[in-house]
């Protein structure tokens, strides 16, 4: 594995414990972080999260990561799943 | 593209295909003897469902499982069909167990206006019902549940009632302004599949051998708090470290079967299954992964020395309209109203590494 797949590997492990460490905290206490796998769904199926958890979700995120999901139909998509929200976190972390 | 897959992402479309048994049991050993067979909690409210799994004692998935509640009796959809509860529920528990689908047929209407042409068909308490319920209706039991992404409902209807079912549907449909009725898959179990890999959901037919559930990334539904059958060859895979996962690849087609995958010459793990999705143009698969390179974006190679052609992909791929679609505000009615035409990409599917 080369030294920048390395990286990237670090940051997204670091970045999904950090949501993991988030939805237990805030939303789901009754899970223990190494139960959220990173494809589940984060609404309907999977975690079961409802429009509610959503917006304290979004609220967290910002408190966590200093990054605003936009209220548009863009946050469905980067709420999807764990893993498409740790995506949206890297893009955001590679922006000045 | 298919038109089958057209209707169901961008319409509504008619599967008939018979994906699972459903069984039903009562008597007073029904819930016990549910809940040590199945993974997830048992405790389910009448009307309701819930996702959980079937194991065998090493811990792998026998059967994917969908357990509701009607009243007093419990019902559970079991993928694969072939799976005979009888011989799985614990010895002596005092249960009556009915395969409802051994008289009955299931009829599927999926798509982000499925809602409409069922609602159509059946009355307005469709579009009431909310997501993983139950009820019974005068056509046959009624279930609405998400296996492809879309609003999706399933129907098991009276076997002798079949046609006539789906010609209510069609007539339905119709009067919604789809002059040819309800668009029928041609090949509704692929279909099934191609949607499942979509939307990152588990399908018990995508992976040849079993797949144990910390590798298909379906923590979710187990209850590990309580004893269920294959818990404890379960717990001996939950203290090893879990070397691979189940990522959704976008492949090159023709598929030739499983094959190896190689990451700088060093083989990383196994392309399990691969579909044409109409979406891509492109094959969309199934790797089973070692953990250390389970990342969206990565590319990996078919050959010890090839180039990379197979990348790895976060789920689920695509931005259903049926996240955009509200039945109180839209409908097939309205001629004027802009229609989804095509699937929806979701924004950053590739990943990025």
């Amino acid at each position: 594995m080369t030294g920048a797949l390395l990286a990237r590997r670090t940051q997204r492990e670091r970045l999904l414990d950090a949501v993991r460490t988030l939805i237990v905290e805030r939303l789901r206490p009754d899970l223990p972080p190494t139960s959220i796998d990173p494809d589940v769904s984060l609404f309907g199926t999977g975690l079961g999260l409802d429009s509610v958890d959503a917006i304290e979700l979004i609220i967290s995120v910002e408190a966590t990561f200093g990054r605003r999901i936009p209220e548009t139909e863009e946050a469905r998509s980067i709420l999807r799943s764990v893993s498409t929200l740790v995506d949206w976190l890297t893009i955001q972390e590679a922006l000045p | 593209m298919r038109a089958d897959y057209l209707a169901l992402r961008t319409e509504a479309v008619l599967l008939e295909t018979q994906y699972a048994a459903l069984w039903r049991l009562s008597g007073p050993g029904a819930w016990p003897a549910v809940d040590a067979l199945l993974s997830c909690d048992a405790a389910v409210r009448s009307g309701r469902l819930r996702h959980g799994l079937v194991l065998d004692e090493g811990g792998r998935i026998a059967a994917d499982a969908y357990l509701g509640r009607l009243g007093d009796d419990l019902l559970i959809w079991c993928e694969p069909p072939e799976l005979d509860l009888t011989s799985l529920l614990p010895a002596g528990a005092d249960v009556q167990l009915e395969c409802v689908t051994s008289t009955r047929r299931i009829l599927g209407v999926h798509g982000p206006f499925a809602w409409e042409v069922v609602a159509r068909a059946i009355g307005p308490q469709v579009i009431g019902m909310p997501f993983q319920t139950v009820m019974e209706t005068e056509l046959g039991l009624l279930v609405r549940a998400g296996r492809t992404g879309e609003y999706g409902f399933d129907l098991a209807v009276d076997s002798a009632k079949v046609e006539a079912t789906v010609a209510r549907l069609d007539e339905a449909a119709a009067r919604l302004g789809l002059p040819d009725g309800v668009t029928r898959s041609t090949d509704a179990l692929s279909l099934l599949d191609l949607a499942a890999l979509e939307s990152g959901f588990f399908s018990i037919r995508h992976d040849p051998s079993p797949a144990c559930p910390l590798e298909a990334q379906l923590r979710w539904r187990l209850l590990l708090s309580k004893p269920f059958r294959g818990r404890d060859g379960l717990l001996r895979r939950t203290e090893e470290p879990q070397p691979r996962r189940l990522m959704r690849c976008v492949s090159p087609m023709p598929w030739s079967g499983a094959s190896a995958l190689y990451l700088d010459g060093a083989a990383v793990g196994q392309l399990v299954r691969v579909l044409p999705c109409p979406a891509l143009s492109q094959g969309l698969g199934l790797a089973l992964v070692a953990t250390e390179v389970a990342l969206p974006g990565l590319w990996l190679s078919l050959e010890r020395e090839g180039s990379a052609s197979v990348r790895l992909i976060a789920a689920p791929l695509l931005d259903n309209w049926s996240l955009s679609i509200d039945p109180q505000r839209h409908t097939l009615q309205d001629p004027a109203a802009e229609r989804p035409s095509q699937p929806r990409l979701r924004p950053g599917w590739e990943g990025r590494v």
